[in-house]
């Protein structure tokens, strides 16, 4: 071999070579006086330094948190495929509005997932129920996939260190008819008559979760997303929020990819991707499911915390503040859409205002979301956008 | 010093493994021994600067 680089005998010495490298290198030393003399230098310049290094007063925080983050980070890197748990799904990286209903839940999660407060009584201390929804443009700051791949697993990490289900969900319930599908769920499932009777119909069960917030790894996780500009308020330290989803109904009518029929969000790919429905297909389906319910404490600041959500969403802080001034946050839900790939109308359905985003970019997705009487509904499916308002006329009662 | 030679002296000090200093400061691994070879050496430079003499160090 050639004569080995400073770099790879500062390896050597420090015994991080690796087995095939360390023969070679061993090997061209014994017969190198030149590369002896050049280790015994760097040798001896090592142990100068680490002499002088170890006389420090102990490096304290800084050191600790870095090991901290190391340790995360192998453990991450241990689960390259994060267990995906419904849990996991909602949390997908790139869930999308088009997700409907399963986004909106999403969405409350984790806007509330960085709640303030100390202390959680047992009693119910704020309840939050969705009756509006608002969609907001964002605008996500281009990151490269890795680093995207990554922030998911670190938040994916901490939701399974620090989310405790009380109730899971389980496997979602194949049902033969609507009508006994509403009465698992406890709710009339409407069925879009246009479309006749659904190919599937699955009920997902009741799911409830808590999470106790840490401000450290969370400020940990926004700097990983290239964002340690945003500062999540101290008091959420410690806060515990509860977060329960009532049941949720799926139907979904014509050729519907199976993971669609099985899973509702798109199931993840090792690359970070989502397996998406193939571009020929005809597939609708609907999510209906009551309000969730968050119990949060009551110092919570939503609108604070909103603010941070938003920012990250892409937002400007400007942009951020004055859209969280109009908002009613105790029974409004933002759903943000990335304003370079979609646009979003009100559109009056059902007898309600709802929104209807659509995705030209992604093969003509549409989304038609809105709240009525309490129940949530989003209207999925690829085309004219349009169609989602004809479909949605057709719904039974 | 360059704050990024400072860091990764003090890092590998604190005990962390060629791997894990590469996670924490984003580099590729084969890159490790090099940063840290270049880093001492200018730790050394500093710290002649600084005191005079090399003898304590």
């Amino acid at each position: 071999m050639n004569c080995p680089s400073d770099g790879t005998l500062q390896a050597r010495l420090d015994g991080e070579l690796g087995a095939a490298e360390l023969k070679e290198v061993n090997e061209h030393l014994a017969s190198c006086s030149s590369c002896r003399g050049r280790l015994e230098q760097i040798q001896g310049q090592t142990e100068r330094v680490q002499n002088a290094l170890s006389g420090l007063a102990p490096v304290g925080e800084t050191v600790d948190a870095a090991r901290a983050l190391v340790r995360f980070r192998a453990a991450l890197d241990d689960q390259l495929e994060p267990k995906r748990t419904w849990m996991g799904k909602l949390f997908a990286p790139r869930l999308r509005p088009a997700w409907g209903a399963l986004a909106l839940v999403c969405a409350v999660a984790v806007l509330l997932s960085v709640a303030p407060a100390r202390t959680f009584a047992e009693k119910i201390l704020a309840m939050l129920r969705v009756k509006r929804i608002t969609v907001v443009s964002v605008y996500p700051p281009r990151t490269e996939a890795r680093t995207d791949q990554r922030t998911a697993k670190m938040l994916s990490q901490l939701i399974s260190d620090n989310v405790v289900v009380t109730m899971d969900a389980g496997k979602p319930q194949p049902q033969p008819s609507a009508v006994a599908a509403s009465k698992l769920a406890g709710f009339d499932v409407r069925t879009i008559g246009q479309l006749g009777t659904p190919q599937k119909i699955l009920v997902n069960g009741e799911a409830a979760f808590q999470m106790t917030l840490n401000r450290d790894r969370m400020q940990a996780i926004l700097q990983e997303a290239g964002r340690s500009d945003i500062q999540l308020p101290a008091a959420i330290d410690g806060a515990l929020v509860a977060v329960h989803i009532p049941r949720t109904v799926f139907t979904a009518y014509g050729n519907c990819p199976e993971h669609v029929a099985h899973h509702g969000p798109p199931s993840q790919r090792p690359d970070g991707g989502l397996n998406e429905p193939t571009a020929d297909n005809n597939c609708v389906f609907m999510v209906q499911a009551p309000s969730p319910t968050v119990s949060v404490p009551p110092n919570l600041n939503i609108s604070q915390v909103a603010e941070a959500a938003l920012e990250l969403a892409g937002m400007s802080p400007a942009e951020a503040h004055s859209f969280c001034q109009t908002v009613d946050w105790s029974s409004t839900l933002v759903v943000p859409v990335p304003g370079n790939i979609s646009s979003y109308q009100t559109v009056s359905v059902d007898g309600v205002t709802g929104t209807l985003i659509s995705m030209p970019s992604d093969r003509n997705r549409y989304s038609l979301l809105w709240v009525k009487g309490g129940i949530i509904y989003s209207l999925n499916g690829h085309g004219d956008p349009n169609q989602a308002l004809n479909l949605a006329a057709s719904l039974s009662d | 010093m360059k704050p990024a030679h400072a860091q990764i002296l003090i890092l590998r000090a604190s005990g962390f493994s060629y791997k894990e200093l590469a996670d924490i400061i984003d580099a590729k691994l084969g890159g490790i021994g090099t940063m840290l070879n270049r880093a001492q050496t200018e730790f050394r430079k500093s710290y002649v600067e600084l005191h005079g003499k090399e003898e304590e160090l």
